[in-house]
């Protein structure tokens, strides 16, 4: 993993931003196949992705690039070991 | 013995001295659950026939002379989500009220072998999903201290049964809080344990990056003899870890001297009822006079872990659940079904973020953290346990807020993947069990459990009997 992986999580502007709307995720939800969600449905998904998406883009503060997927196992072992 | 104040471990060593059968404690535990049960509904199914014929075989084997395994004809029960051919595993759903699998859950596997009787399928909510015990096929689950409160979820039946001296022990699955919710609000021991620790093949899965199983039992002995017995490595589950099981029953008598307890003062008391804190403080007193050291930690950034964990979470659902979304949405309630379909709104590269950001976000909790402290201590819930009424919610935007704020201290750890406890620590003033949860780093479940086995020593909430009982 090279340095520049270390996480600066200071939410940022564009993060706090982010609004998915119930036009949004009828679409999505169409394109998926989901068949015929009500209105409230829909408006409780949006709420919920988009909480989870500004979490994601406020945490990622540098390039993820060299991360190896599946890492979070082993670290979860070296870091036991550190003890 | 005592089959309504024994403990799992001391019912454990009553049959082994020859005190009772199996089938005696067996058909007794199978009374009470019967008449029990339409007052709490913590079981979706009670399997006589299945649970007599297995404490008919324990007792057989030890006459026998077989060596019996450290269960040995104890009734225990699971949430209604490890499959086993012989019988229905419905997830807690109308989708799978019918469901029977092909394949035994490994965990399941290794009870049985162990000797544990198992009892049958406990209430859970629909698909591990939500905290409360509300549940719109199976009816609701009731709390045993206070039917009127809800009894935690989504291993409600695992918490109830427990508390009610229905069972010995469970097994739950905890993917927000779902082991420690239903613990805690039911005044019973409950670990989710490190990530990888237990396997989960076999096990109905909500998210496989955050899906942890582990047991609920009224001491920690009991907890460290059901993890001893479900813990270590399986091929079928390859997130499962190749790390050697300990002996957790040997590590009990260690005590906690000179052990750091950190109180993060950030996040995780933000909120927090103040008979609730009232309850952690007490506690950590107790801690003191054991011979640990109580002292204020930083825990870096936990605002977004919660969410980063949905992210994972809610994706993975809907990947799980699609078909289903397409094909029979009506079978879902509205709030599962909403809850399911929201990772379709979730772009692929932000899921897949939030699962890099992991190993980074774990690094830094844990040498942080356990720079300054051995073991984190905060509130299992905020709040005291809410009535039944007040959390019947449906699907309302106020439902929502409910599922963040009850999930609010256990939820982070699903994300990081540490192991996490909790336990009874007294009464909040509605006259509920309040919670006290235990955070380690990675494979620190002895820790926890001699910390908590310390605790259950200078006090004796963990012996209190609840009013059903």
């Amino acid at each position: 993993m090279s340095d520049d992986a270390s996480i600066d999580r200071r939410d940022r502007p564009s993060a706090q931003a982010v609004a998915l709307d119930a036009a949004t995720v009828r679409v999505l939800a169409r394109v998926a196949g989901y068949a015929s969600l009500d209105e409230a449905t829909i408006e409780r998904m949006a709420a919920g992705a988009a909480s989870a998406v500004r979490a994601v883009r406020a945490s990622v503060g540098a390039s993820l690039m060299d991360l190896e997927p599946g890492q979070f196992a082993a670290e979860l072992e070296r870091l036991a070991a550190e003890r | 013995m005592d089959p309504v104040r024994a403990t799992l471990t001391e019912a454990a060593a009553a049959l082994a001295r020859g005190e009772l059968s199996s089938v005696e404690l067996t058909r007794s535990c199978l009374a009470r659950a019967h008449r029990l049960n339409a007052e709490l509904n913590c079981f979706i199914r009670i399997e006589d026939e299945a649970a007599l014929a297995a404490a008919r075989a324990a007792d057989a084997a030890r006459a026998a002379g077989r060596a019996p395994g450290p269960l040995h004809g104890v009734p225990i029960a699971l949430k209604d989500m490890f499959y086993d051919p012989a019988r229905i595993t419905s997830g807690g759903s109308r989708l799978r009220r019918a469901f029977r699998a092909t394949t035994t859950a490994t965990v399941l596997a290794r009870l049985t072998a162990a000797g544990a009787v198992n009892l049958g399928a406990l209430h859970m909510t629909e698909f591990a999903l939500g905290p409360t015990g509300h549940n719109a096929h199976y009816g609701d689950c009731r709390n045993p201290w206070n039917t009127g409160h809800i009894a935690g979820g989504s291993s409600s039946g695992a918490g109830a049964a427990t508390a009610a001296r229905l069972v010995f022990g469970a097994l739950g699955s905890d993917t927000s809080g779902s082991i420690r919710t239903p613990a805690a609000a039911n005044g019973v021991v409950g670990l989710k344990p490190t990530y990888g620790r237990v396997s989960r093949a076999g096990v109905m899965p909500l998210s496989w990056s955050t899906d942890h199983v582990g047991p609920l039992a009224r001491t920690a002995r009991d907890c460290a003899r059901l993890l001893g017995v479900i813990a270590g490595h399986d091929p079928a589950d390859l997130s499962s870890s190749r790390r050697a099981v300990p002996d957790y029953e040997a590590a009990l008598g260690r005590g906690i001297a000179g052990l750091r307890i950190g109180v993060p003062r950030n996040f995780y008391f933000d909120g927090v009822a103040a008979d609730v804190r009232a309850a952690v403080e007490a506690a950590l007193r107790v801690f003191e006079a054991a011979g640990a050291r109580v002292l204020e930690v930083q825990v870096p950034a936990p605002e977004h872990l919660t969410e980063l964990g949905r992210a994972i979470i809610y994706s993975e659902a809907a990947s799980i659940h699609g078909e289903w979304l397409r094909t029979r949405p009506g079978d879902y309630s509205p709030q599962v079904r909403a809850r399911v379909a929201t990772g379709v709104a979730i772009p692929a590269p932000l899921y897949l973020e939030a699962l890099q950001l992991r190993p980074l976000l774990l690094r830094e909790f844990v040498t942080r953290v356990y720079a300054q402290c051995d073991l984190m201590c905060t509130p299992t819930l905020l709040e005291p346990v809410p009535t039944l009424a007040a959390t019947d919610l449906g699907d309302s935007a106020a439902m929502w807020r409910l599922i963040g704020a009850l999930g609010h201290c256990t939820a982070p750890f699903n994300y990081l993947g540490v192991p996490a406890l909790t336990l009874h620590a007294g009464f909040t003033d509605n006259g509920l069990p309040a919670g006290l949860q235990l955070v380690g780093r990675p494979y620190a479940e002895e820790l926890l459990l001699c910390a908590a086995a310390a605790y259950q020593s200078a006090t004796d909430w963990h012996t209190r009997l609840p009013a059903v009982a």
